[in-house]
C-alpha cells in the first residue's frame, strides 16, 4: 500500500462506518464485551433491576432490559453517534469520571457490527421510542407503548465483520465469559437485581441484598465462609471486602475480584500486595481468593488507559501497595483464621446459589464454618477460662504476643499425632508436628536476627559423614546453623562433629536432624531463593516433634502456649493448617440433636 | 484341669504377672494369661513378646491341664473376692469355671496352642545379686534412659561386668547415670555387656526379697526371682562408649545440701523458659547463685545459696529438669557437683558413697549466650 511511487492521493478519510468498525474491534472483543457495555450503561442509568438474555453464546442474541432513567427520542438517536455521551461534558469531567461509560463509544461501536434495536422510555414520558439500526445505520424510528427503562437488543453480532466472528469461541465459552462478566457486576452492585437468561432458561436471579449475601450467592457460601472480612481506611483510600483464610486457597487465581469505586478492574499491584500479605502462610503455588472494593478519590487514578477500562493506572502505586498489603495482613492476625470442620452434607442448598460453572476450582480443604457458630474469641476457648472477661483478656494478650498462661486445659493426644483440647465452643484439634514447626520456624528466624538459640551440649558428640556436595552446602550455611544452636566442628573434609544441639529440640534424634536439614535445604534451594527462610523451614521441619511422638500433658500445654505466642498460629510455614475446630453446634447437628 | 487355691494366693500370683499383659496389642492372645496345672502347682504366664513373666504357686491339683483366659475378668474377679478357697476347673470348650461360696463364674478361654512359648536361655553368663541392691541400682539408672527409638541402645539399661564391678548405666545423650555394685557373684571371667529394655527392669525392681539370679543368653535374659521368673529380650545394639565421656579432671567442686539445692531449683526454674528450662549457676567462693529468666515472658527468678565451693568462679547453664532428675536420686544429705568448664559435663555424686557401691550421674550443660 505504501509502495514507492505509489504515494500520491492514496491517503483518504475513512468512512464513518469503517471507523466505527475499527473502534468496535477495540471496545467490543466478544459478546461479553457487549454485555459489559450494556450493563454498565444500565447501572449508570440508575437501574435497580437488570435482565440479561442470551442466545447462541451472545453471537445470535443479546438483550439487556433495565428499569433505569431511559432516554428521550432525541437522546436515543444521538446515543448512536460516536463520542456522544450523557456522562461527561468537559475535559474536567473526565478527570473525575465516576460513571462506567464516558467516551461515548460503546453504543456506536456495538451498533456498527450488529443488528441493534433500542427501546427506551424515560419515566416522565408515557411512550417508548424504538430505534432500529443495521450495521450502525438507523433504519427505523417508531414510537410504541412500553415500560419505563431501556431495552437494548443486539442480534447477529459481528455479522458485518465476518473475520471477527470467526475468532469467537464456542457458544458455551462465550456464555461463560458473559456469565463471569455479570458476576462481577453482581458483586459490585448487591443492591441491583440481576437476572440471567440463557436460551430462554433462567440461569439465576439475584435479588437485591447485602454484600455478604450477594457474594455468597455468586461465589458460593462455602468459600465465603472461609474468608476474613477486612475494612480499613488510610490515605484517603477505603478498602473493604473479603480475603480467604490461608487454609482455603485455590490452585489457580480465578477467584480474585477487585473493584475500584464499583468498577471491576485488574491491578497487578493490588494482586501482588494481597499475595505478599499472606507471606508464607499460603501453600506454594496457591493463590488466595479475594473480593476487594477500593474506594479512592477519582483524581488518584486514570481509567482511560485501556479501551475496556479493565486496567487502571494509579498515581501512587507504592502507596496503594502499602495500603492493601497492611490491610490484608492485619486482617490475618485474628482467631478467625482457625478453620472449622464440618461435612459438606450439612451445607444448606441455597436455591439462590448459582448453579452454573464459573470455572471455580475445587478448594483444598473442605472446612466450613458452621452457620450458628459463635464467632468471637475462639483462641481464648483454648484456655477454658471461667469467665468471658477473662477469656477476652487472654485473647488480647495473645494478640499482643504474650505467652498465654498455663491453664488447666483439658488436653488429650490422639494417636500420638493430634492434640485435642476442649474449648468453650466445642473442641480444637491441633496437629502437633506443624504446631511445633511454626514455633521453631519463627524462633529460627528470630535467632538469625536477634538472640541465638541456646545449645544443649551432647554427651556423645555425633559424627556425620557428608557427601562432597552436602559438605559444601554445610560450609555455606554454617554461620546460620551456629545461630540455630548447633555447635558443629569440621573434622576432615567430609565429616562434621555435632557437639551441641538447640536446647528446644527433643532429646534423642539430634544427630539425624542436621543431616536431614542439609538435605532439605539443598532440595529447596532451587525453589526458595532466600537461604534464611529455606534454612528456617528445613530446621523447623526436621527438628519439630513428629507425628507419632508421645507427648505429656505439660508438653502439650507448653506447645499450645508457645503456638499462640507466634505471629501466625494457624498455618505452618508450608501453609498447612495447624488448628481445626469442631463446634458443639456441629456435633449436635451430626448427632441430629437439632 | 481342676484345682483348688486360696483367693489370697491366686491374687498374689496374678498381681505378679498382670503388669506384663499388654493393654493394646495386635495379637489378641497376648491379652490372655496362660494357666498351667501339673505336679501340684499352678503356673501363670503373661507375655508381650518382649517381656514374659511366669510364676508358680502350690495348689491342690485334682486334674492337670492348661488353657489361656482373658486376664482382666479373671484378675478383677479374684481381686474382688474375699479370701476364701476357690475351686477352678476348665471344660473341654476352654471355659474356665471359678466356683466358691460367693457364686459360680465362667470365663471363656482358649487353648494354649497359640500362646507364645517362653524363650529358651542358652545360658552363658550369670550374675547373682541381692534383690534389694538390684532394685536400687535399677531405680538409680532407668530414669536416665532415652525414649527415642532412633537410638534403640539408649532406650535400655546397660548391664556390665568389668573390673570386678557390676554396673548399670543409662543415658539419653544429655545426661548419664551409673551405679556400681561390688558385692555380687558371677561366672563371668572378663567382661559382660548387655542392654536390657527398661520395661523388664521396672518389673524386676519390684522384687526386693532374697537374691536375684540373672541368666544371660544370646538373645534373652532371665531374672530368677524368689517366686517368679522374668524373661526379656536383649537389645541387640552397641552401647556407646560411655566411659570416654566421664570426665576425670573436674576440678571445680560444689558441695551443697541436697534438699536446699532441690528446693531452690524448683523455685527458680518456674521463671525459666518453659521449653529449655534453662537455669544459670553462678559459682564463686562465697556460694552459689541460681537464676533464670524467660525472655519471652519477661519474668525472672534468682536465689543465693550458701554452699562450699572450691575452684575458679564459673558461670554454667543447665536444663533444670535434668538437674532435678539427677538430684532426686541422691540419697545423702549433701550433694557434690564437680565442674570443669561451661561446656563440659558436670558430675553429680552423693557426698558419701554407700558401702560396696558407687553412684554417679553426668549432666551436660546448656551453652549460655554471653
Amino acid at each position: 500500500m505504501l509502495a514507492k511511487g505509489d504515494m500520491q492521493n492514496k491517503i483518504k478519510y475513512l468512512g464513518e462506518s469503517v471507523v466505527n468498525k475499527i473502534a468496535a474491534g477495540e471496545v467490543i472483543e466478544r459478546p461479553a464485551s457487549v454485555v459489559k457495555e450494556l450493563v454498565e450503561n444500565a447501572i449508570d442509568a440508575g437501574s435497580t433491576e437488570i435482565i440479561i438474555s442470551i442466545r447462541g453464546g451472545g453471537k445470535d442474541f443479546i438483550q439487556v432490559i433495565d428499569n433505569g432513567f431511559g432516554m428521550s427520542r432525541e437522546d436515543a438517536l444521538l446515543a448512536f453517534e460516536r463520542h456522544a455521551t450523557s456522562k461527561i461534558e468537559t475535559w474536567e469531567d473526565l478527570q473525575k469520571v465516576k460513571s462506567f461509560g464516558f467516551r461515548g463509544e460503546a453504543l456506536a461501536s456495538i451498533a456498527s457490527v450488529s443488528d441493534m434495536e433500542i427501546r427506551t422510555r424515560p419515566s416522565d414520558e408515557d411512550i417508548s421510542t424504538l430505534v432500529h439500526l443495521d450495521a450502525g445505520k438507523v433504519v427505523d424510528v417508531t414510537k410504541e407503548a412500553g415500560l419505563p427503562g431501556t431495552t437494548i437488543t443486539v442480534r447477529n453480532l459481528f455479522y458485518s465483520v465476518p473475520a471477527r466472528r470467526h475468532f469467537l469461541k464456542t457458544n458455551n465459552t462465550e456464555f461463560r465469559h458473559i456469565a463471569s462478566c455479570i458476576k462481577k457486576f453482581a458483586m459490585a452492585y448487591p443492591g441491583v437485581e440481576f437476572t440471567l437468561i440463557n436460551e430462554d432458561d433462567k440461569v439465576f436471579q439475584l435479588r437485591p441484598s447485602g454484600l455478604a449475601t450477594r457474594l455468597g450467592e455468586v461465589i458460593g457460601h462455602d468459600p465465603m465462609s472461609h474468608t476474613l472480612e477486612l475494612e480499613s481506611e488510610q490515605f484517603g483510600m477505603r478498602l473493604h471486602g473479603y480475603v480467604s483464610k490461608p487454609s482455603f486457597s485455590f490452585k489457580t487465581k480465578g477467584e480474585q475480584h477487585l473493584f475500584l469505586n464499583g468498577r471491576p478492574i485488574t491491578s497487578r499491584t493490588i494482586n501482588y500486595a494481597v499475595f505478599s500479605a499472606y507471606g508464607h502462610s499460603l501453600p506454594s503455588g496457591d493463590r488466595p481468593f479475594f473480593v476487594l472494593f477500593l474506594q479512592c478519590p477519582t483524581d488518584q487514578y486514570d481509567v482511560n488507559v485501556h479501551p475496556t477500562k479493565a486496567e487502571v493506572k494509579f498515581k501512587d502505586e507504592q502507596l496503594l501497595y502499602r495500603v492493601v498489603f497492611h490491610s490484608v495482613k492485619d486482617s490475618m492476625n485474628t482467631d478467625e483464621m482457625i478453620p472449622s470442620m464440618s461435612s459438606s452434607t450439612v451445607e444448606s442448598e441455597d436455591p439462590a446459589t448459582l448453579s452454573m460453572d464459573f470455572n471455580q476450582s475445587a478448594p483444598h480443604l473442605k472446612f466450613q464454618k458452621s452457620a450458628g457458630q459463635a464467632e468471637p474469641s475462639s483462641v481464648s476457648r483454648f484456655f477454658d477460662s471461667e469467665t468471658t472477661d477473662e477469656s477476652q483478656a487472654i485473647q488480647s494478650q495473645l494478640v499482643h504476643r504474650r505467652p498465654a498462661p498455663h491453664a488447666n486445659s483439658l488436653v488429650w493426644q490422639l494417636h500420638n499425632r493430634y492434640i485435642i483440647s476442649q474449648i468453650k465452643s466445642g473442641l480444637a484439634i491441633i496437629d502437633q508436628h506443624v504446631a511445633h514447626e511454626r514455633i521453631l520456624y519463627e524462633k529460627a528466624l528470630d535467632a538469625f536476627d536477634h538472640a541465638p538459640i541456646f545449645s544443649q551440649q551432647l554427651l556423645f558428640p555425633q559424627t556425620i559423614e557428608l557427601s562432597a556436595e552436602d559438605f559444601s552446602i554445610f560450609e555455606e550455611i554454617v554461620p546460620m546453623v551456629d545461630r540455630l544452636g548447633f555447635v558443629v566442628k569440621k573434622f576432615g573434609r567430609r565429616t562434621i562433629v555435632v557437639e551441641a544441639v538447640p536446647a528446644d529440640v527433643r532429646l534423642g534424634n539430634e544427630q539425624k536432624i542436621l543431616g536431614d536439614m542439609i538435605k532439605e535445604y539443598k532440595l529447596n534451594s532451587y525453589t526458595n531463593p532466600d537461604p534464611r527462610d529455606n534454612l528456617a523451614k528445613s530446621f523447623s521441619c526436621k527438628s519439630a516433634i513428629k507425628s507419632g511422638d508421645p507427648l505429656t500433658v505439660e508438653e502439650m500445654n507448653g506447645l499450645i502456649d508457645q503456638l499462640f505466642a507466634t505471629k501466625f498460629p494457624y498455618v505452618c510455614p508450608h501453609g498447612r493448617p495447624i488448628v481445626i475446630q469442631l463446634s458443639l453446634d456441629e456435633l449436635d447437628r451430626r448427632f441430629m440433636r437439632t | 484341669m481342676k484345682f483348688t487355691v486360696s483367693q489370697a494366693e491366686l491374687s498374689k500370683a496374678l498381681a505378679r504377672v498382670i503388669n506384663v499383659v499388654p493393654t493394646k496389642t495386635t495379637l489378641p492372645v497376648l491379652g490372655n494369661i496362660l494357666l498351667k496345672v501339673d505336679d501340684g502347682a499352678l503356673t501363670l504366664t503373661a507375655t508381650d513378646l518382649d517381656v514374659s513373666v511366669t510364676t508358680k504357686i502350690a495348689v491342690d491339683v485334682k486334674k492337670g491341664g492348661s488353657l489361656t483366659v482373658p486376664s482382666k475378668p479373671l484378675n478383677d474377679l479374684v481381686k474382688n473376692l474375699p479370701n476364701i478357697p476357690l475351686e477352678i476347673s476348665a471344660d473341654p470348650q476352654f471355659k474356665l469355671l471359678v466356683t466358691c461360696d460367693k457364686g459360680d463364674y465362667r470365663i471363656s478361654g482358649e487353648s494354649d496352642d497359640d500362646y507364645p512359648a517362653l524363650p529358651i536361655i542358652d545360658q552363658k553368663a550369670s550374675v547373682k545379686i541381692d534383690a534389694k541392691m538390684l532394685s536400687r541400682m535399677i531405680g538409680k539408672t532407668t530414669f536416665a534412659v532415652s525414649t527415642d527409638t532412633l537410638r534403640p541402645a539408649l532406650t535400655g539399661v546397660l548391664f556390665q561386668i568389668v573390673d570386678k564391678e557390676f554396673r548399670l548405666v543409662a543415658t539419653d545423650g544429655h545426661r548419664l547415670a551409673k551405679m556400681i555394685c561390688r558385692s555380687f557373684e558371677s561366672n563371668v571371667k572378663e567382661k559382660l555387656n548387655v542392654v536390657v529394655p527398661t520395661k523388664a527392669l521396672t518389673e524386676v525392681a519390684k522384687e526386693t526379697r532374697d537374691t536375684i539370679s540373672v541368666q544371660v543368653g544370646q538373645n534373652h535374659v532371665r531374672f530368677d526371682m524368689t517366686d517368679a521368673q522374668l524373661y526379656s529380650r536383649i537389645l541387640d545394639e552397641t552401647y556407646p562408649d560411655y566411659e570416654r565421656v566421664i570426665p576425670s579432671n573436674n576440678d571445680k567442686k560444689l558441695t551443697i545440701e541436697t534438699q536446699t539445692l532441690v528446693d531452690a531449683f524448683k523455685r527458680v526454674s518456674i521463671f525459666a523458659n518453659p521449653i529449655t528450662h534453662q537455669v544459670r549457676l553462678s559459682l564463686a567462693k562465697k556460694g552459689l547463685t541460681l537464676s533464670a529468666e524467660d525472655m519471652e515472658g519477661g519474668s525472672t527468678g534468682s536465689e543465693k545459696l550458701a554452699a562450699e565451693y572450691e575452684g575458679d568462679d564459673l558461670q554454667i547453664g543447665y536444663n533444670s529438669q535434668l538437674v532435678l532428675a539427677a538430684l532426686n536420686h541422691i540419697d545423702t544429705k549433701e550433694t557434690v557437683i564437680a565442674f570443669k568448664s561451661p561446656t563440659s559435663a558436670g558430675v553429680v555424686t552423693p557426698a558419701e558413697q554407700a558401702d560396696g557401691e558407687d553412684h554417679m550421674m553426668l549432666v551436660m550443660p546448656v551453652r549460655l549466650n554471653d
